[in-house]
């Protein structure tokens, strides 16, 4: 398999001020002195194309700095990105972000927000509307097409803010944390759309989550992070065959693999 | 009966009908009085008022004097809104526009109105066109502070997924921007259009205009008509409620989604 996401050798380091420093920052004073802050160290990896790669890890294992750095929104201090050969600035990238409020329009209908990733992507304004459709059909959305956006329930707005992701065309799909904010019911379901858009589209994905369940239900290989500065533990493979029917999180073998990660978890977090 | 006591215009009517009948009882009571605590020359009853009103507006066309002062505000105040909204969204997305007009807008703001009558009357000589030029800049600034603060309140996460969806700096602002701030602008015109109003009474009364509700309170006020005073004030606070009733149905008809 071709990789997707070459990530060599990738550090970052923030310049942030000390606790007292940055106490004298907010009362607006000038910081002093500022002492680096390694957020992540040394990643490295290959990301297969298609896959769907799951991300495990305590706070501080630099999650969101790594999304950042794919997203192009950050330059690694050190290393490099590379996305389907390309650079990062040159691909491109869906986000899902786990606050769909603020990171959606609010003001737009759902289609409407769908219509946002065919206007970035420069698809002519004739053909917008059917598109846009096609992908919250996708999504067992289209029926609330014509909603506003502020209508949704939290379910169906992320369903929307997947659609909208999909609709972009990513080379590479970046989900934090989507379903964190829903109900566990809500998020079962999600977890089923997800797949089978996915499974359809065979776009690579990456996907930070919280919960050993889900990261193991929805991967092809779990990646387990070190927090302080974040670097990669483990990266451990899933390989049930999909689809997956939603009763193997009960499973015995699904078990075994949910432990493997959490042992790998448990150590990474222990001093 | 039940529907009606549930009803939120029954309330609405409520208030204003207890006020009225207990300045009556009040107005009616002191002015029977042998000795009246306050002089009656200074009160007058709702009755009073109320045919103050009828002569009012029968005969001396205070109606067409009423348009006047709506007429100067409203101008006043569109002018305000098509130079404010302009300039406050760019200063709040070119921050070298900002740091340019900071310094203008906080200095202006401690200026009030009422100091800069010489001026605009200077520019503008005695008349309608000072009213409105003052009118202007009370509304323009808290149009501009407010405009600054909605762009300023975008939130960064629609910024940052427009990013990495690579909307070009035009579709970003057209797109994201624009309608976030629309809920501050929205504020900003409808505490401008009852600040107004205030400016365009309060202008009246000083700057020599003939006709004009502020003209006309001055004038009853120095001859001791206080029924015609209070008259001209009570249109004044029905117009100023007016406005701020449409003004509140064009922003729920315009930015429906605020508040959901």
């Amino acid at each position: 398999m071709p990789a997707s996401i070459q990530i060599t050798n990738v550090s970052k380091t923030y310049q942030v001020a000390s606790d007292e420093q940055s106490i004298a920052q907010k009362l607006g004073l000038k910081p002093k002195d500022r002492k680096p802050f390694q957020a992540i160290s040394k990643i490295n990896i290959k990301i297969p194309k298609g896959s769907f790669t799951t991300i495990f890890g305590p706070n501080g294992s630099g999650k969101s700095t790594l999304f950042k750095i794919i997203s192009g929104l950050e330059d690694p201090s050190s290393g490099s990105v590379m996305i389907n050969n390309q650079s990062v600035s040159d691909a491109r990238i869906g986000f899902v972000f786990q606050n769909y409020r603020d990171s959606m329009l609010t003001w737009r209908s759902a289609i409407g927000n769908v219509k946002l990733a065919l206007e970035a992507r420069g698809v002519p304004e004739n053909e917008r509307h059917d598109l846009a459709l096609e992908y919250l059909k996708k999504v067992n959305m289209a029926h609330i097409a014509n909603k506003p956006f502020y209508s949704l329930s939290g379910g169906q707005a992320q369903l929307v803010s997947i659609a909208r992701a999909f609709a972009f065309q990513p080379d590479v799909l970046l989900m934090d944390e989507p379903f964190s904010a829903l109900d566990f019911q809500t998020s079962l379901g999600m977890m089923e759309a997800l797949l089978k858009l996915w499974q359809e589209e065979k776009i690579t994905t990456l996907f930070i989550s919280h919960d050993i369940d889900e990261a193991v239900y929805l991967a092809d290989q779990v990646m387990v992070l070190n927090p302080n500065p974040g670097s990669i533990r483990k990266v451990i493979p899933v390989d049930f065959k999909r689809p997956r029917p939603i009763s193997l999180i009960s499973d015995k073998k699904f078990f075994e693999v949910r432990s493997k990660v959490l042992e790998e978890f448990r150590r990474g977090v222990k001093p | 009966m039940k529907r009606l006591l549930n009803s939120r215009y029954f309330y609405a009517v409520v208030g204003p009908v207890a006020f009225v009948f207990l300045w009556g009882i009040l107005a009616s009571l002191n002015n029977s009085a042998s000795n009246p605590p306050v002089p009656k020359l200074f009160v007058a009853t709702p009755q009073e008022v109320g045919s103050a009103l009828w002569r009012l507006f029968g005969e001396e066309g205070l109606f067409g004097e009423s348009l006047q002062t709506l007429q100067r505000l409203i101008i006043g105040f569109a002018i305000s809104a098509a130079i404010g909204i302009p300039l406050g969204l760019a200063m709040g997305y070119f921050t070298k526009v900002y740091y340019s007009l900071e310094f203008f807008v906080d200095f202006l703001r401690s200026i009030p109105a009422a100091a800069i009558f010489p001026l605009f009357i200077l520019i503008f000589g005695i008349g309608s066109p000072s009213i409105m030029a003052v009118v202007t800049y009370a509304c323009l600034l808290i149009i501009v502070v407010n405009t600054i603060y909605g762009v300023r309140n975008v939130k960064e996460l629609r910024l940052m997924s427009a990013r990495i969806m690579k909307l070009s700096k035009l579709d970003m602002f057209v797109k994201i921007i624009l309608p976030e701030s629309l809920s501050y602008i929205f504020a900003g015109l409808r505490i401008a259009i009852s600040y107004g109003m205030v400016i365009v009474i309060f202008s009246e009364m000083f700057i020599g205009v003939d006709e004009g509700l502020g003209r006309r309170i001055i004038d009853a006020q120095t001859v001791y008509k206080i029924d015609e005073m209070y008259g001209a004030i009570v249109v004044t606070g029905l117009i100023g409620y007016g406005l701020n009733k449409l003004a509140l149905f064009a922003e729920k008809r315009v930015i429906h989604w605020e508040g959901k």
